[in-house]
């Protein structure tokens, strides 16, 4: 399969090798953004080109002064129950219960970037994973496996396992968190009692389809389970977690930054005995895995039968991407070029989806049709320096704005929406807009039907994921693609995904003793670092939110740049220079407001935060800003609240022009 | 019991003694401690050490959160911090430093993840005593690099000194299960969803710089001042829970 890009000049020959097409080019009309949506991006415009959602028609109709006054500006800030700082202005029309426009803001500064250069490579190992405080591990990994390609230097098969292992455990840990103390307590009953009385009085009184295996004999049984500090669900997640976290620290030495990665590899040092203690909270989470589905399917199933308009909440359109993760030892080699081969392999298949349709599994291709603007961005654009690569280190065209050619420069200087408002860059693939969570793991496995594993069957349509005995039955759990994209069908998705984690983990357990009883009990490979030269690496590898890269470049053997794209930049994007809004900004404007409240004064945004709460967004959260003058590198928190934008403020200009000409 | 530390007679907290014995530690936080800051060339290698050899260490796991001990001791001596975050580092190091000691009875838990852990970690052990050690800044917003209200300061408390928020509880226990990890968390969090022992000591010292930095060179002075009374104390405590 090669994906015929829309987009981008990038052609395939007869052979299928990329070229970059005659007369092509990567240009990009930067003037887009600040003529064809800045009259909607004032306070007062309601008069909002269509999007692709399905809520739009509404809002393009002539604004009226009486509808006027009921239009208001709600400004959540901090989004709450996420990781890190993200707030979210949203424009709603209270009378006709919609969201006529959403801006999404990262409002701290991550310049981990800019702290790794001229540093030696191997520091990006525990540099890059406190990036994150849940997603350590997904960082060091991903860094260890851009520099194992840069060096080269290939795993052993037991440090291959040793990562998919951890890795795996760690994301049940990192969803159990999400589902239960992040965005299960949106549905618990003392959340609903005030939100929307009606619907929990329904629950209430409805049956739970599957009480057999979850044990609750109502959807307000489950709601009530949900509740925040007392619930037995809530707290049921709060202890699994503990499991998880110490099946991550098994096989990667420590959580949440682990302290045994290294390019070629892990140092861990792996046992009969480590591999049996792991087992022993697998077995355990087996039956919490088959619960959770269960749950979860029984209530979003519930929320979409009446909660009427639930099904538009967090809406967009199917166009998602991801990495894959969890590599299969006879073919992952850490080279570039057969990158394809060994994507492919993995037990969670990359790729991109577009319009629902499955364009690409090829590495290759994700990361030629990526690019990263930053018109809307507190970041200075660096293409007019000439580009640093023409090509991938598979020969493929790539654009400036891609994380091979990007450059982090700040520049906060943004004073209202239609300028700049965020710390987050805008990525796109083709010039699409992507998200991605474990949905996007599920439905491109389901749809690629590339995995071969005797406990996950992709069938085109959905997944069938055998879980095993333990205190319960072994089950198959079944997850069919979805009609839609929405909040239900996140959670819905992200639930039934802690049985794919907890089924790599299980296959990682029987490969694991396999090699054990070969003798194959080497997880490490020695390596060097090249102390001349250029030297090219990339790692692919998922965070437990989805799509994650760290793009590596080292000159005479020091970092000369690193870039690293998370999930949370792709889904909290801004809008992009040809005028798409970012993922939660599109869920945002084709969420219905479905809460019951008489004034603004009344009004919560908890139908906006459903669906935002349900990309599980997690934005880092502190600044670590370089100063040219010195050698040292300083820390400071430079926030810049979206609040003070229509009084003209300019919060974060401010504070880092202070920081960066404090001592001048 | 003092004579069974190695350090007992050592007034300056950052003597050579002192850092090579903590450069000793068999465990992994030591590379995020010490090394150099910033690498000017290849030749100057890893603030990690090498990691090649540096990191054949055991995975530990099996007793929740601890570096020392385990969960039947009767005392769980707990250090809140942030190993690259400077002065914020202080309750890793400490930490480390005590599991060093290698005290009968005594476990050690680098409480360096998240608050929630921390809780997880407090709560799993049936320990009769517990210290919890750690900088803690008053005043100002956290990792800002400006100083604590009075750098150096050492305060010891009871847990419920600490006033329980009144609101958004919920929220502060989901953010703490992803970081947010200082000692006032910590006691927060553990409170909320368990308890500690009655004979729970908090000892906690004012940070002076809560910004990058991953030395122990690098705790700022009087920090490093206050370290040495911190450990005096901990002993002091330690003696009279093992007495």
């Amino acid at each position: 399969m090669r994906y015929d890009y829309q987009n981008l000049p990038i052609g395939f020959d007869d052979e299928g090798n990329p070229y970059l097409i005659d007369g092509g080019g990567f240009g990009v009309d930067h003037g887009h953004s600040t003529e064809g949506r800045i009259e909607d991006m004032i306070p007062d415009g309601a008069d909002e080109p269509g999007d692709s959602g399905e809520r739009t028609e509404a809002a393009t109709e002539p604004v009226s002064e009486q509808r006027e006054e009921e239009i208001h500006d709600v400004n959540i800030d901090p989004v709450t129950r996420v990781a890190g700082a993200l707030a979210f202005h949203a424009k709603v029309d209270l009378a006709n219960e919609q969201v006529l426009e959403g801006h999404s803001q990262a409002t701290l500064f991550r310049g981990y970037e800019i702290i790794l250069e001229g540093r030696d490579p191997r520091d990006a190992i525990d540099l890059s994973s406190r990036a994150c405080g849940v997603c350590g591990a997904v960082h060091s990994i991903c860094s260890s496996m851009a520099l194992e390609m840069a060096f080269p230097v290939e795993p052993p098969p037991m440090g291959v396992w040793a990562r998919n292992m951890g890795q795996a455990a760690a994301f049940l840990y990192d969803h159990t968190i999400h589902l239960f103390l992040l965005a299960g307590p949106d549905y618990s009953e003392s959340l609903l009692g005030d939100s929307n009385p009606d619907v929990l009085e329904t629950a209430r009184n409805t049956a739970a389809p599957h009480a057999d295996v979850h044990g609750y004999e109502s959807i307000g049984d489950i709601m009530t389970a949900l509740n925040p500090l007392e619930g037995e669900l809530y707290l049921k997640g709060l202890e699994k977690t503990r499991d998880a976290r110490q099946m991550a620290s098994l096989m990667l030495g420590k959580y949440p930054h682990p302290s045994t990665i290294a390019p070629g590899g892990v140092t861990t040092t792996l046992s009969r005995t480590t591999f049996m203690q792991f087992y022993s909270r697998l077995d355990d989470m087996f039956d919490w895995s088959k619960k959770v589905a269960f749950i979860w399917d029984d209530l979003m199933d519930f929320m979409l039968e009446h909660m009427e308009g639930f099904e538009h909440v967090g809406e967009r359109p199917k166009n998602m991407i991801g990495t894959g993760i969890w590599d299969d030892p006879d073919v992952y080699n850490a080279r570039y070029e057969d990158a394809d081969e060994w994507g492919r392999a993995r037990l969670s298949t990359p790729g991109v989806i577009v319009d629902g349709e499955l364009v690409t599994t090829s590495l290759h291709e994700v990361d030629m049709g990526v690019e990263e603007f930053v018109d809307h961005s507190y970041y200075e654009d660096w293409s007019d320096e000439e580009q640093r690569f023409d090509t991938t280190p598979a020969g493929g065209p790539i654009s400036p704005y891609s994380p091979w050619n990007k450059e982090t420069r700040p520049k906060p200087e943004g004073k209202s929406w239609r300028e700049k408002y965020t710390w987050g860059t805008a990525p796109r693939w083709d010039r699409k807009t992507m998200e991605t969570g474990p949905w996007s793991r599920q439905w491109l496995t389901a749809l690629a039907e590339e995995v071969d594993n005797p406990f996950i069957e992709p069938t085109g349509d959905g997944l069938n994921m055998t879980v095993p005995e333990a205190e319960l039955p072994e089950r198959t759990l079944r997850w069919d693609i979805p009609d839609r994209l929405n909040t239900a069908e996140r959670h819905r998705a992200k639930a039934s995904h802690l049985a794919y984690n907890a089924l790599v983990c299980y296959t990682g357990f029987i490969e694991a003793l396999e090699l054990l009883k070969a003798g194959e009990s080497a997880v490490h490979t020695e390596f060097e670092v090249p102390k001349s030269g250029t030297h090219r690496g990339v790692g692919f590898w998922e965070a437990g939110r989805g799509y994650l890269t760290h793009h590596l470049t080292i000159e005479d053997g020091v970092i000369d740049n690193y870039q690293i794209l998370t999930p949370s930049t792709w889904m909290a994007s801004p809008t992009d220079p040809f005028g798409n809004p970012g993922p939660y900004e599109e869920a945002a404007r084709n969420t219905p407001l479905l809460e019951e409240y008489t004034d603004e004064e009344d009004f919560s945004g908890i139908d906006i935060l459903r669906g935002i709460r349900s990309f599980d967004p997690c934005m880092p959260c502190t600044v670590h800003l370089h100063s040219d003058r010195q050698a040292d590198v300083i820390t400071e928190d430079v926030t810049s609240c979206g609040c003070s934008f229509t009084e003209g403020d300019q919060p974060a200009e401010e504070a880092i022009s202070e920081i960066i000409h404090a001592g001048d | 019991m003092t004579d069974e530390t190695p350090d007992s007679g050592t007034d300056d907290p950052d003597s050579p003694a002192d850092v090579d014995g903590f450069e000793g530690l068999d465990d992994p936080e030591r590379h995020h401690i010490s090394g150099e800051h910033r690498a000017e060339g290849a030749g100057l290698g890893s603030l990690f050490g090498d990691v090649t050899e540096g990191r054949a260490e055991e995975a530990f796991g099996t007793e929740p959160g601890l570096i020392a001990g385990t969960r039947e001791d009767p005392v769980l001596v707990a250090g809140v911090g942030y190993p690259l975050l400077s002065d914020l580092a202080l309750g890793t190091v400490l930490a480390h430093r005590v599991a060093e000691w290698d005290l009968p009875g005594v476990a050690v838990a680098d409480l360096s993840h998240t608050p929630v852990a921390a809780y997880q970690t407090v709560s799993e052990g049936d320990y009769r005593t517990v210290l919890l050690v750690g900088a803690e800044k008053r005043g100002g917003e956290l990792n800002d690099g400006t100083p604590s209200e009075n750098p150096g300061a050492i305060h010891e408390y009871a847990p419920d000194a600490v006033a329980m928020p009144e609101e958004g509880l919920t929220e502060l226990v989901g953010q703490s299960a992803m970081g947010f990890n200082t000692v006032e968390n910590v006691i927060v969090v553990t409170r909320a969803l368990g308890s500690f022992p009655e004979d729970t000591r908090v000892i906690a010292v004012e940070p002076a710089y809560d910004s990058w930095g991953m030395n122990v060179e690098e705790f700022s002075d009087p920090v490093a001042d206050a370290r040495n009374e911190v450990k005096e104390r901990l002993l002091d405590h330690l003696d009279d829970a093992l007495g």
